[in-house]
């Protein structure tokens, strides 16, 4: 065999190792990354909650906890209910219902979102996430 | 006694030839100030924090029911408890200060400048790892404060696009911080970080050695000015002594750094404990 031919085969070993090294070294990595993230979830996606509607009077809210996150439903006067996740869009602290303003209140970095959870003031990048609900004669069904 | 451990280690390791080279006949800059010290006191900072840490894992447990619990017993039940957990949260406040001091006191003397850019860049690494470490230390007690301020900090990767939201999994373990952050956190501060920050500190170390110490840029300028084509060490032949000079100095800050500790201890003993940090973790309730 030549030399020319010698040093093709050598770089088609070298190429071939860095290839074969380099899946090796991705299938760890994915399966590293996977690892990290998080665990599959518990609880059942289709668990819906269901909740009296005397436990919501009107112009009141009610924290409760949907799919372990912590929320809230509220029973606007004019609108009837809304329901959303207390998590703050920003940081990810919980927001609190301020009955007196009419709005959602972080207590970490004062952002405020009105009863719609769009955000009026501070930092949210963005409205707070609303669960559906539906209503079945006196019960509130939520998800 | 103890001249004939030195001379058994001498004749079998050259202990005095080490002695005499690294510390004897190693000469400083003329100019060096006490600011020289800051490195000497961090690498301090870090033996105390491993010190500390290690004994307190004697006690603390690792688990959302068990962990407040137990740093509760560790201030209040254990003998002398308190002492190293107030060790190990002064300490983590002050290394923090103190890499910060160094590394703006380097950059105001115009230290990081050429041969010492890698010198630089692993010392600024060194500092994120203490930022990380004390982050991760920071939810181990499962107190109010440190459920939301590790909320609100594994947040922050959120406003980067794209990986951001799965930077936040991965920090939390899920969409909220719960029991396998906890664990998480607790694997990366005692197993992960430790190893790592030893490692980068040895490469920093050896940078300033390899390249040689720099002058400070007060009085004589001495440092050349001509494009680097070569290895050169940068010494001084007729600097001060290493010993007993320089060490003095350092002996001297290292004091000063316990006395301030000690002195946040005695008599500021709730500067890192508000209200907060005294009441356990309530995933479902954030404080005013």
């Amino acid at each position: 065999m030549t030399l020319g031919g010698m040093m093709k085969r050598r770089r088609f070993l070298k190429i071939l190792l860095a290839f074969l090294g380099s899946i090796t070294f991705l299938s760890f990595a994915y399966s590293f990354l996977k690892f990290l993230t998080s665990l599959p979830s518990i609880s059942a996606d289709l668990q819906k909650l269901t909740i009296h509607k005397s436990d919501v009077p009107s112009g009141e809210a009610k924290n409760i906890i949907y799919h372990n996150t912590p929320a809230v439903i509220i029973n606007r006067p004019d609108k009837g209910y809304f329901a959303f996740s207390r998590t703050c869009t920003h940081l990810g602290c919980l927001v609190e219902y301020s009955k007196s303003n009419l709005k959602f209140i972080c207590p970490c970095h004062a952002g405020i979102y009105d009863l719609d959870g769009s955000v009026v003031s501070g930092p949210p990048p963005k409205p707070m996430t609303a669960i559906p609900l539906k209503i079945e004669g006196e019960t509130i069904i939520i998800g | 006694m103890l001249t004939k451990i030195k001379n058994w280690l001498d004749v079998r390791i050259g202990l005095n030839t080490i002695f005499q080279t690294h510390v004897l006949d190693y000469r400083m800059p003329k100019n060096t100030n006490i600011l020289y010290t800051l490195g000497f006191i961090a690498v301090i900072a870090y033996a105390t924090q491993a010190f500390t840490g290690i004994i307190l894992l004697i006690y603390y447990i690792p688990h959302p029911d068990h962990a407040f619990r137990s740093v509760q017993d560790i201030m209040t039940q254990v003998p002398y408890g308190w002492v190293f957990r107030q060790m190990h949260a002064v300490g983590s406040n002050l290394m923090i200060m103190v890499a910060m001091l160094h590394m703006v006191t380097v950059f105001l003397m115009g230290n990081y400048k050429r041969p010492r850019e890698l010198t630089w860049v692993g010392g600024v690494l060194l500092l994120i790892l203490t930022i990380v470490f004390g982050l991760s230390g920071y939810l181990l007690p499962w107190t109010q404060l440190s459920y939301w301020a590790t909320t609100v900090v594994t947040s922050m990767p959120t406003a980067f696009p794209v990986i951001g939201e799965t930077v936040s999994q991965i920090l939390r373990g899920g969409d909220h911080v719960s029991e396998t952050t906890l664990s998480r956190f607790f694997a990366l501060h005692i197993s992960i970080l430790p190893p790592l920050y030893l490692l980068f500190m040895g490469i920093h170390l050896f940078f300033v050695n390899r390249i040689g110490i720099s002058a400070t840029p007060f009085g004589k300028a001495d440092e050349e000015k001509r494009p680097l084509t070569e290895y050169k060490r940068k010494t001084y032949p007729d600097g001060y002594p290493y010993y007993p000079r320089f060490f003095q100095k350092q002996m001297y800050m290292m004091m000063a750094y316990f006395t301030v500790m000690f002195f946040i201890i005695t008599f500021l003993p709730t500067l890192y404990f508000p209200d907060e940090a005294n009441v356990p973790a309530d995933p479902f309730n954030t404080p005013q």
